[in-house]
């Protein structure tokens, strides 16, 4: 059953098993696990439900559609770092490139010992429920017949350096490359939770809010009680004075379940009554995305948005490299001009490759709430940004063997577009990073795993410490970030999580 | 937020400076109804995207008068403009460079959208 919060007029009060809040990578699958195994389960999603018929092709309306806060979101430090979040049901699956990566098993074996979390994740157990996830979402890598010129020159340009990369490995079936992903798959291909693990948990009668946005954990006794919420205003025209806003109250007699992400989970712990460390140690992938200039029309619109990546540098120094072929409307931004000189520039634009460094961040933030909404402070470490300038340089490096004419750094102080003669350039960048277009994906660790109360938020058990009852099944819970592309994980251990929850009640 | 007509004004000036119309086939920012679009998409987007904007627009407008002009933005002429934009997308200040950007992502968001554009450029979707 699926209930619009923005359309109740009224208060509403349920009382279910579970109830899990957010509908991405941890809350769908984890919704789903349980209304499998027979217990009553709500679901509750800030976002609209959005049927792939109904996606936009335009980037600036899939935004509005899709994206939280219209795609405006920033991270706030020395510099000011664009992440993106999905807000409809199925979190950010559904704006995602639908990358597949299992954890590196040097990631876990880190973890276990910095931060004694061994025995939470078995590598027997693990391989098993990678084995079921990729299975239930026809995981595949591109196929080369969609996978368009952009990633075809990137692999040619790695194969010629002699560096190590492979064919994305993706959660689609007949994809068709039509490089929307970041709209909404408008075929349906992808498989992005809203058309998977949520239709599957409704089958199972899980209940689902949509535009209802979770403002707390109730607590009684000491333990997570339920979940207080709000119809989305936007959606629902509760604007202030017009009329009384419903309030949503569901209970839940076993557990709440939060996987609403890296930065609204802590909030609602926050909201919920917890303070410490809960939002400390925010950490990210961010990256920078060069722009390569061909003689040949690319055409990067045409083909898999992400369909090969560079990966012989991610265990060390702890980077990888992919293409992103962006829309016109958003990739424009970073030819390089005004006026004139920008017009002629963008002639240019079907011959151009934009490529991306990600690297695995030391630094850490913070997320706290502001009256107007979450603030996330974050600044890359000195080591961090040596690395993306050195990312951006292999990514030169890889354009020009595979034949660019030109590259657009994206540094500031460096001139606009660089030849081959002049890739040394880059090494005397400034890694300010102010100087750099710094994008930010992959979110982690606000409310880290850990067996200790005073350094971490969330127990073993994936309960946390101090409200026992409320479980974290995202992104948050992760001791660290993990360099890769994190959906599959986050499925992953939702579902390890979910097995332990039923087992411990 | 609605922008007000002095905002569109300073918003008019801003497009016909960064996508001047007259470069061979493209057409300029203002032939596709830039200015209408974007403030129809400040209309409609979160607050502090609104402010954003108006503090790009506003920084744009005002500069000049510092820069030994006299003149407000609006008040120059295209080559005075477009010169004026450039200065301030390279500024050695982290934010006046990022409120020029931020303003061409808008105006280029709902430029780069517009189907003439995207043939003119070669960049067309298959329908």
């Amino acid at each position: 059953m699926v209930i619009d919060g923005s359309e109740l007029s009224k208060s509403s009060l349920e009382e279910v098993d579970y109830i899990v809040v957010g509908t991405g990578a941890g809350g769908a699958i984890a919704a789903c696990d349980l209304a499998a195994a027979g217990y009553e389960v709500a679901v509750l999603e800030e976002g609209p439900l959005v049927s792939p018929g109904n996606f936009t092709s335009d980037m600036l309306g899939a935004m509005q559609q899709l994206y939280r806060n219209g795609g405006n979101t920033v991270m706030t430090g020395r510099s000011l770092i664009p992440y993106l979040q999905g807000c409809a049901v199925g979190g950010t699956t559904i704006i995602n490139s639908a990358i597949i990566w299992r954890l590196p098993g040097r990631v876990l074996y880190e973890w276990e010992k910095l931060y004694g979390i061994g025995g939470v994740f078995r590598e027997k157990e693990l391989d098993e429920v990678y084995d079921s996830i990729e299975k239930e979402l026809s995981v595949r890598p591109v196929d080369p017949a969609i996978a368009g010129n952009a990633n075809r020159l990137l692999r040619e340009g790695c194969e010629s350096l002699g560096l190590e990369g492979r064919i994305i490995l993706r959660n689609e079936e007949g994809c068709t490359g039509s490089g929307l992903c970041g709209q909404g798959c408008p075929s349906g291909a992808k498989k992005s939770t809203d058309v998977t693990y949520i239709p599957l948990g409704l089958e199972k009668g899980m209940r689902l809010y949509t535009s209802s946005r979770v403002d707390k954990v109730t607590v009684r006794n000491g333990r997570a009680a339920g979940v207080t919420a709000s119809p989305v205003p936007a959606a629902a025209g509760f604007r202030a004075g017009k009329r009384e806003r419903p309030v949503i109250e569901v209970k839940a007699r076993r557990g709440v379940l939060l996987a609403a992400s890296a930065v609204q989970t802590p909030l609602i712990l926050r909201a919920s009554g917890l303070k410490g460390r809960t939002g400390d140690n925010f950490q990210a992938h961010p990256g920078a995305a060069p722009v390569g200039l061909f003689d040949e029309p690319v055409e990067m619109w045409r083909g898999a948005t992400q369909g090969y990546e560079c990966t012989h540098f991610h265990e060390n120094p702890g980077f990888k490299m992919e293409v992103v072929n962006l829309p016109a409307e958003l990739g424009m931004v970073r030819i390089p001009g005004v006026g004139r000189g920008f017009m002629n520039n963008l002639r240019d634009y079907r011959h151009a490759v934009i490529a991306g460094v990600q690297v695995r961040a030391r630094a850490r933030g913070k997320v706290r709430k502001l009256p107007f909404g979450p603030f996330v402070r974050y600044t890359p470490a000195s080591f961090d940004m040596e690395r993306i300038r050195s990312g951006i340089r292999i990514i030169a490096e890889i354009m020009f063997a595979a034949g660019a004419k030109k590259v657009l750094p994206g540094i500031h102080g460096l001139p606009k577009a660089i030849g081959r003669d002049e890739l040394d350039l880059l090494n005397g960048a400034s890694i300010d990073p102010r100087a750099y277009l710094v994008i930010a994906t992959h979110l982690f660790s606000t409310a880290p795993m850990g067996p200790n109360p005073e350094s971490s938020v969330t127990g073993t058990d994936f309960q946390v410490h101090e409200l026992p009852g409320c479980y974290i099944v995202d992104s948050s819970v992760f001791p660290a970030n993990t360099g890769c592309n994190p959906q599959h994980f986050i499925m992953a251990a939702a579902r390890i999580a979910v097995r332990r929850i039923i087992e411990s009640n | 937020m609605k922008l007000s007509r002095i905002e569109k004004r300073w918003l008019d000036a801003v497009v016909d400076a960064l996508l001047p119309g007259g470069c061979g086939d493209i057409p300029g920012g203002k032939d596709v109804g830039a200015v209408e679009s974007a403030s129809a998409v400040i209309e409609e987007s979160p607050a502090d995207v609104g402010i954003a904007l108006r503090c790009g627009l506003l920084m744009i407008q005002l500069y000049p008068m510092f820069r030994n002009r006299l003149k407000p933005f609006t008040s120059l002429d295209i080559d005075a403009r477009e010169a004026t934009l450039a200065y301030l997308a390279d500024h050695r200040f982290y934010l006046v460079r990022q409120s020029v950007l931020f303003v061409k992502i808008v105006v280029c968001s709902v430029y780069g959208r517009e189907k003439t554009v995207l043939q003119a450029l070669g960049c067309a979707r298959p329908e």
